[in-house]
């Protein structure tokens, strides 16, 4: 394997070694080589046939604000692309370097700096990871109830720059609903400091103009969140509806009476069965991703070559009996698990009140136990996906949102436009009083990668147009990164000169995450 | 005449303009200056001496429907109405009126009606001969708007009370028709007074005065007595005469009326006058739906664009008020506006024809 | 940053295209019109209206009624370097809407129209002219609420709303102007249309809508928006309760937001707030005075009440029941027509310095603007508003407004007061804006985003026509 020698000037690595000492500047191979990559799938499948993309000319891991900022001016100075990196959990490529230059891995600035316990904020380093300030809080009786699947692996920035959204929104809110105020490097190495204040009346809301940029107008270094309680209660629910639609309406109706359950998600048939909507059903979903063998379903069948069913059936097994078992699964319905936190008395109230919504729209209750599986489960989801590329098939998911009147439409129509191209299901994991995100799982399969890159961005493309056609975000959590860069005119339209005033206002030597957004 | 106006005029200039979502103008027009606080800013600099009383501040004061709505959420109890009437009187003094004012006023003085015509006369070949008594005690008094443009309505009207068996109400047919309110809003409170005094003279024999406009009946009832014309104390609208004798069951109602109506109050008969009940009452004892209420209803009702003489001098304002009235009749189901006003009638009519308007009375005599 | 901006043309030329555009009826340069749109509620301006003066008068006023009208308008005021002041209903208190510089003034109120209501999916699309009461009247008409309830309610519209950054009355129960806005349409200084796209949440890069929320119409106009609503609460139930000390109320009120409780009015008065406003309303409690709202399931709300009652014993505090509170909910607005009285009787003027928080220094922000002020002024102060993190503090300050160096004085107490509250750790305005008021002390304290803002004013709006004379003052000779 050769990879090429990076592009930065050694006048600027240099200068750069002087900040933050050698020992926080790699230029090795390796070190290029691991944060060439993050966790989005065509990285995944390029690493499986040991391929890599675009390497970075150095790694570097700043210890606080001030050497973010000497770098990013060292960097403005010589025009070196920079790289704002957290645990590299993205999957949409955020963080890959595709015009080389410094990957800055903010690690290091992982510090706890105040847990205003009074104010229910706590101040932390933007490196820190999810886990560890959860745990810290948790250790002091707080939560900060933010839990992206990707808790172990990814930081406090990283939520913050790609918008993050976690497992309990619908109580605790998504990333920026926490953010009381941060501290943020400019491309101009200019420090811009929000007032952590609970409101303020005084202009534009810089918070929300940097959270969601994907380091392409600033580097986040700092920032002050909003934590609540730790729960004194946590209570389970799960109920079965015949389909999508009643399921969907009875999570509407719970919104709309105010209810904030911490998690709510509906499972459609197929993702169900995955689920399971019993504990009896523990072998089925934990098989499920050994199991599947997706040579068999429907169009996809035809449209792969003999060589590949061979090669996908090495990781799914002859197993058609599974198939049946799938399709007697399919037909019991969509399962929709909840669970409660909070006060005791306040969180009964609201477990009453759902339990009444949902059983008057017809949901057939199946207590806590289905519930109670998806929360010891909940971070596992990722885990399945290695095995799927390790066979050399591709996982991706695809996480949009809607309003209500459009939900299930978008999740008839992004289906439909995937169906022949790959296995696709879904379920619905965010709820708002107005809306909801449906998220999909599709797998697909090619002979070579690429050909499989090239089924994987066909199948992005006719989601996409579907989401376009029914009117929804193309993201609701995942972000752009470079993976879906070609989406984001049709998303903003005209809106988007108004981010280019941005980035050149912010980071007018255009170093920041450059190639990203569709920027 | 303003100076006794003091506290309304600096009240209004320092106020919070809360009033303003209320103020049918404002809404129609989206002005600053046609808010009862743009009003009186410029009516406080003209008594610093910062501003030139001219036509162009004058008009502003014609500006203003009287409806009385902006006082339903004034803190201060400000009667906008009255400071503007004041602020007319002086434009009318001080030959600062809009010309379309002037022009009215002329108009007026030749028939002494707003009209332009022998309203006595017209009257007369409705009605039989038989109800025209200079004597009687209970007199009928139609009013200009109602003997010019809904001659159906009085006729109507005498159809509901033959109904009843009601037959010592007379009709006031005089040569004097008008109660005076068109002179009153422009400002010409002088013409105003000289015809209160005819009138005065007219409907000395009156022991009951009933009246179909809600305009007629305040001022006959109030202005009057203010213009030093005290007449009988027993001055009623139509629908406070019937509604205690339809709900005795003297109608006899041979079938109900079946089609949807929504109630508007008129702003003279329910603010003004705080009649709100009886016109409810009696479309309620023959209607077969329930009557529908628009959003801004009895006490907090929303003006047609017909009052304080705005159609005269801003036709297109009245107009656009009108029209927002209106959107909630087109909403839902197919409806006809039913009012106790023939010029809220009218301003409605004028603004939109596809809506069907009707009087209570209208709807009364369709079902006997 | 100065004017740069000079005038390319004669009014006559700008007066007939804007004719062209809107008709003569909808542009007006008629004398009364510059008078009542030379100010808005900024009480400084009371100071001048009171001797005859109006400072700011425009030069024309134009009432747009679509988007491509307010577009036209704009290019054509574009291409003559003419300030434009987008303008709602005139009732900021921070002198936002007053054209500084002259030019035109833009009244969005005629388009007012409701596009769509769509009671499924809790939304509202409307033009941003509406008036906040008849927007909530037709809400509520479909069984919604908006729940935004700022004491302007009567004569503040939702554009006013969303470029003010605006917070209601329940702003603790059903949130500020932000957590309503879904998207909206934007139109830029050249006459471009620009729109931020429905859906309940995105991550597709910054959100937009922050980038004009607060923007006091020096970025931008805004004409259309979508808006979250929710569904009129069944119940309500109200509660006045008291504190001995301003510290043990706000600590109440922090403990019951920790609790998970959502009151939509959490409303604290110092002892001189209590004596003064609350006593007026007929509110005859005593120290300092809690007025609680909750509003929405009658079961959930009566559970919150009692542990919301709960938290008061255990503090130490006492219950003056329901009706009091009930009391004041009913004249609630009466507290906005306090200014006329002072100013025609008494020649004294009122104000109010809002500012806010965290918790943990919200005793310590109260306490030093208390002691700060009170040696210039009467003050009266209020916890208004309430999050699980913080508040805001609203202190009502009450000054001489008789003699010819009122002016002085008055931006004396102001300096003083901003000074203060940003030294005390405070936010220097939590809901009001920034508008003239506020602005320069703004740009001490934060000068990074107040670069960033003047930064994005030059690249959309280039040739500095939209609301100048804010973000820095006027220069002579510039307009």
């Amino acid at each position: 394997m050769h990879i090429a020698p990076g592009q930065a000037s050694e006048k600027f690595l240099r200068a750069v070694t002087k900040v933050v000492g050698s020992d926080h500047i790699s230029l090795a191979d390796l070190d290029r080589l691991s944060y060439s990559r993050d966790l989005n799938p065509v990285s995944n499948l390029s690493t499986n046939e040991g391929r890599f993309g675009p390497m970075p000319d150095a790694v570097v891991w700043p210890a606080d604000t001030q050497q973010v900022v000497q770098i990013v001016k060292l960097a403005a100075e010589h025009r070196t692309p920079i790289i704002a990196f957290g645990a590299g959990s993205g999957v949409c490529g955020g963080t890959v370097p595709l015009r080389g230059g410094i990957i800055l891995d903010l690690k290091r600035l992982n510090q706890i700096i105040k847990l205003d316990e009074d104010s229910l904020a706590v101040t932390a380093g933007a490196g820190i990871i999810g886990q560890h300030l959860e745990m810290e809080l948790n250790r002091k009786g707080y939560t900060m109830g933010h839990f992206p699947s990707s808790v172990y692996s990814s930081t406090l920035g990283g939520y913050l720059a790609a918008r993050s959204a976690g497992q309990l929104s619908a109580k605790y809110g998504k990333i920026e609903d926490m953010i009381l105020g941060l501290e943020a490097v400019l491309g101009t190495g200019e420090i811009l400091r929000t007032p952590a204040t609970p409101r303020a009346s005084l202009g534009p809301d810089w918070n929300q103009v940097l959270i969601g940029s994907e380091g392409t107008l600033a580097i986040i270094t700092e920032a002050t969140c909003r934590i609540r309680p730790y729960p004194a209660e946590r209570r389970f629910a799960s109920f079965v509806f015949p389909g999508p639609s009643e399921g969907t309406e009875a999570i509407r109706q719970i919104m709309r009476h105010e209810l904030r359950p911490a998690a709510i998600r509906l499972y459609d048939e197929l993702d169900t069965v995955l689920v399971g909507t019993s504990s009896k059903n523990e072998e089925s979903s934990e098989s499920f991703w050994n199991a599947i063998p997706i040579s068999q379903f429907g169009n996809f069948v035809k449209s792969v070559a003999p060589g590949l069913i061979r090669r996908t059936e090495r990781f799914f097994g002859k197993r058609a009996d599974l198939i049946n078992l799938l399709e007697k699964f399919a037909t019991k319905g969509c399962l929709l698990v909840m669970t409660f936190e909070g006060e005791s008395d306040l969180v009964a109230d609201e477990e009453t009140l759902a339990t009444e919504l949902c059983e008057k729209l017809g949901g057939v209750n199946h207590g806590p136990e289905a519930a109670l599986r998806w929360w010891n489960n909940r971070y596992h989801v990722s885990y399945k996906q290695s095995k799927v590329f390790y066979h050399g098939a591709i996982v991706d998911t695809i996480e949009m949102a809607t309003t209500w009147d459009k939900l299930v439409p978008l999740y008839e129509e992004v289906r439909k436009a995937v169906r022949d191209m790959a296995f696709i299901m879904a379920h619905f994991s965010h709820a708002y009083l107005d809306g909801a995100s449906v998220y999909f799982t599709f797998v697909t399969a090619a002979p070579s990668v690429e050909k499989a890159e090239q089924a994987h961005r066909a199948v992005w493309d006719a989601a996409a147009t579907a989401c376009q056609r029914v009117g929804a975000a193309i993201s609701h959590h995942h972000g752009i990164g470079y993976t879906k860069a070609r989406f984001m005119s049709e998303e903003h339209g005209q809106m988007m000169r108004v981010y280019e005033a941005l980035k050149r206002e912010m980071d007018p030597a255009g170093i920041l995450n450059p190639g990203k957004m569709g920027l | 005449m303003l100076k006794k106006f003091h506290k309304e005029i600096e009240y209004g200039t320092y106020c919070p303009k809360l009033c303003r979502f209320a103020c049918p103008v404002a809404n129609a027009t989206g002005n600053e200056t046609q808010t009862p606080w743009g009003r009186m800013t410029l009516l406080h600099l003209v008594g610093e001496g910062a501003l030139n009383w001219n036509r162009e501040v004058s008009l502003s004061t014609y500006r203003c429907t009287t409806c009385m709505l902006c006082r339903e959420y004034c803190d201060h109890e400000i009667e906008v109405p009255a400071v503007m009437l004041a602020a007319r009187e002086k434009a009318v003094a001080d030959r600062m009126q809009p010309q379309e004012s002037a022009e009215f006023e002329r108009f007026f003085s030749e028939r002494h009606n707003p009209m332009g015509d022998d309203l006595a006369a017209r009257l007369r070949t409705l009605l039989p001969s038989s109800l025209f008594n200079p004597d009687a005690q209970v007199v009928y008094f139609p009013g200009c708007v109602m003997i010019y443009n809904y001659p159906q309505t009085i006729k109507n009207t005498f159809r509901v009370l033959e109904a009843m068996d009601i037959n010592y109400v007379a009709c006031y047919d005089a040569e004097v028709p008008c109660c005076g309110v068109p002179l009153h809003d422009q400002g010409y409170q002088e013409a105003f007074a000289k015809n209160a005094q005819e009138l005065g003279r007219k409907l000395s024999k009156a022991k009951v005065i009933i009246t179909g406009c809600p305009s007629c009946a305040y001022t006959l009832k109030v202005q009057l007595p203010q213009a030093g014309v005290q007449l009988t104390d027993r001055i009623y609208h139509m629908t406070e005469f019937l509604a205690p004798l339809v709900a005795e069951g003297k109608l006899p109602i041979r079938r109900p009326y079946t089609k949807r109506l929504i109630y508007h109050d008129p702003c003279y008969l329910g603010r003004y006058l705080h009649v709100f009940d009886q016109p409810r009452q009696l479309l309620n004892e023959v209607c077969r739906e329930p009557i529908e209420e628009f959003s801004w209803h009895r006490q907090k009702s929303y003006c047609c664009g017909g009052g304080g003489g705005i159609p005269v001098t801003n036709p297109v304002m009245a107009r656009d008020i009108a029209q927002k009235r209106l959107v909630e009749v087109h909403e839902g189901e197919k409806k006809s506006l039913v009012t106790a006003c023939p010029s809220c009638m009218r301003a409605f009519e004028k603004a939109d024809d596809s809506v069907e308007v009707l009087d209570v009375v209208d709807v009364l005599a369709r079902c006997i | 940053m100065t004017r740069k901006a000079t005038r390319k043309t004669t009014n006559v030329e700008l007066l007939n295209q804007l004719r062209d555009v809107l008709g003569g009826r909808r542009v007006s340069r008629g004398e009364t019109d510059r008078i009542n749109y030379g100010r808005d509620l900024w009480p400084r301006s009371l100071l001048e209206v009171r001797k005859g003066q109006v400072p700011h008068q425009p030069e024309m006023i134009v009432w747009p009624e679509t988007t491509e009208e307010v577009s036209r308008v704009l290019r054509i005021c574009n291409e003559m370097r003419v300030p434009v002041v987008p303008f709602g209903a005139g009732s900021g208190l921070c002198g936002a809407a007053q054209p500084m510089c002259g030019g035109v003034v833009l009244d969005a109120k005629r388009m007012a129209r409701i596009e769509r209501i769509v009671p499924e999916t809790q939304m509202i699309v409307c033009q941003t002219g509406i008036i906040g009461a008849h927007l909530e009247t037709e809400l509520n008409r479909h069984g919604l609420t908006m729940g935004h309830f700022p004491g302007s309610f009567g004569t503040s519209t939702l554009g006013g709303y969303l470029a003010t950054r605006s917070a209601g009355m329940a702003a603790t129960g059903y949130g500020k102007i932000e957590d309503m806005l879904i998207s909206m349409q934007v139109v830029l200084a050249d006459g471009s249309v620009i729109r931020t796209r429905t859906a309940p949440r995105r991550a597709t890069g910054p959100d937009f809508n922050h980038l004009f929320l607060g923007s006091e119409g020096s970025l931008g106009v805004i004409t259309s928006a979508t808006m979250r609503a929710h569904m009129l609460p069944e119940a309500r139930v109200f509660r006045a309760l008291s504190f001995k000390k301003m510290d043990a109320g706000l600590n109440a009120v922090r403990r019951m937001l920790r609790a998970g409780l959502r009151p939509v009015i959490a409303r604290l008065s110092d002892e001189a707030d209590t004596l003064t406003t609350l006593h007026a309303l007929g509110v005859e409690a005593k120290d300092c005075v809690l007025l609680l709202v909750f509003e929405g399931r009658a079961v959930r709300i009566d559970l919150e009440m009692k542990k919301a009652l709960a938290i008061t014993r255990e503090l130490g505090g006492r219950d003056f029941g329901e009706a009091t509170a009930q009391r004041w909910y009913g004249r609630r607005n009466s507290e906005q027509y306090r200014q006329s009285p002072l100013m025609t009787d008494e020649k004294l003027l009122l104000d109010t310095v809002e500012v806010s928080t965290v918790w943990s220094n919200a005793t310590h922000l109260y306490t030093a603007m208390r002691k700060a002020l009170s040696k210039k002024v009467s003050v009266l102060g209020v916890m208004p508003h309430a999050y699980p993190e913080g508040c805001s503090l609203a202190f009502t300050i009450i000054g001489r407004a008789g003699r010819a160096d009122d002016l002085a004085a008055y931006d004396a107490v102001w300096k003083l007061a901003l000074d203060t509250a940003a030294q005390a750790g405070g936010a220097i305005s939590h809901a009001y804006g920034i508008g003239r008021l506020k602005f320069d002390r703004l740009a001490q304290q934060n000068p990074a985003a107040v670069e960033l803002l003047r930064g994005m004013k030059r690249r959309l709006d280039p040739n500095d026509i939209l609301n100048p004379g804010k973000l820095a003052p006027c220069t002579e000779g510039a307009c």
